[in-house]
């Protein structure tokens, strides 16, 4: 059986067809789930914000005029929703977040390697590298890094010229080496015991 | 190439989005130039990295969720809807009210409190208009009296 295009689904949405607003869900629910976890950095909210996207598509699906691909009208409201998120919780903090995690990043940590070859650790520290990053510049990297977006596409979803975006991106990796050089060796074992 | 130059490009570089030329210019720089090879270095070391980053699995309640939220909005609507009937139909209840009490009240014979009615009549009968089914005049004459009456 061939599978229905994303735009094929879009049109029978419009059309009240819930059968293929699931199906549509069922596509795209790992990949929304996990872009707001990775922009967001929170799993508790993560499940919460990736349904209202979802809601919101709904919502919204009749504006979808099929000028870009669908991937990229859900990746943008997905972007969106984790940016008005971010700004709610800075503003519900005392102190800015940023300051707060670079404030805990930047004292010593104590890298040493038995303790941090656990995965666990390793995952955490990037984590948190990634969380202490501002919001323009995280939300920036994480689109490129980890969900492989070209510069093209990073600048229509955040209406920025490319000039922007591969400032980010750029001053994105210049803050995360300082954090993470330290676990350049770590990765390295890490990498030699999958190989075994 | 500069090196200030090729530091600020190395990123897109790495990304394969720049032009061909200016790829061509950086490959030849790197050749020679250890510092921009070593954040070159640097960036491929944090792109590995990120194949550590964690991933999250979908709840198995994920999709139902969502329709359950959607019905629970839908309903929202109509309970705010009828909410609103409810608080329009109280206002034109209270309205009617007002205005039957106010009549009831001049038929007493309280006159300290006139009806609307009751000056629109005082009112015609002053001016001398002539009220009749197909008096054209009415409604000019009852606007005015209104417009007193307010006053």
């Amino acid at each position: 059986m061939v599978e229905e295009t994303d735009e094929l689904l879009v049109e029978k949405i419009k059309k009240g067809d819930s059968e293929a607003f699931r199906e549509l869900i069922r596509r795209y629910q790992r990949y929304v789930l996990n872009l707001v976890y990775r922009t967001i950095g929170d799993t508790n909210d993560a499940e919460d914000i990736a349904q209202e996207v979802f809601i919101k598509v709904y919502k919204s699906i009749r504006g979808f005029k099929g000028e870009s691909k669908f991937s990229t009208w859900i990746s943008k409201i997905t972007v969106n929703l984790c940016m008005d998120k971010l700004r709610e919780k800075a503003k519900n903090k005392e102190e800015d977040i940023e300051e707060e995690v670079w404030n805990t990043f930047a004292q010593p940590v104590n890298f040493n390697p038995e303790v941090m070859a656990e995965r666990h650790e390793l995952q955490e520290t990037i984590k948190k590298a990634i969380e202490s990053l501002p919001e323009e510049l995280r939300v920036a990297f994480v689109l490129r890094e980890l969900e492989d977006f070209s510069y093209d596409e990073i600048g229509e979803m955040l209406n920025i010229p490319i000039g922007t975006v591969e400032s980010r991106i750029y001053r994105a990796r210049m803050k995360l080496r300082s954090y993470l050089k330290d676990l350049w060796s770590v990765e390295e074992v890490e990498r030699e015991n999958e190989m075994r | 190439m500069r090196c200030d130059e090729v530091r600020r490009l190395l990123s897109a570089y790495y990304d394969k989005e720049l032009p061909p030329e200016k790829i061509e210019a950086i490959r030849e720089h790197l050749s020679y130039c250890t510092s921009c090879s070593k954040n070159l270095d640097s960036i491929k070391k944090i792109h590995s990295l990120m194949d550590y980053f964690p991933t999250l699995e979908v709840g198995p309640y994920f999709e139902s969720q969502i329709f359950q939220k959607l019905e629970e909005e839908k309903r929202k609507g109509k309970r705010f809807n009828l909410g609103l009937k409810l608080a329009l139909g109280f206002g034109i209840g209270i309205l009617v009210l007002f205005f039957a009490i106010n009549n009831i009240w001049n038929l007493s014979g309280d006159t300290s409190n006139p009806s609307l009615n009751t000056y629109v009549k005082e009112y015609v009968d002053f001016t001398g208009t002539h009220i009749s089914k197909n008096n054209p005049g009415l409604a000019i004459t009852v606007s005015n009296a209104l417009g007193d009456y307010i006053k």
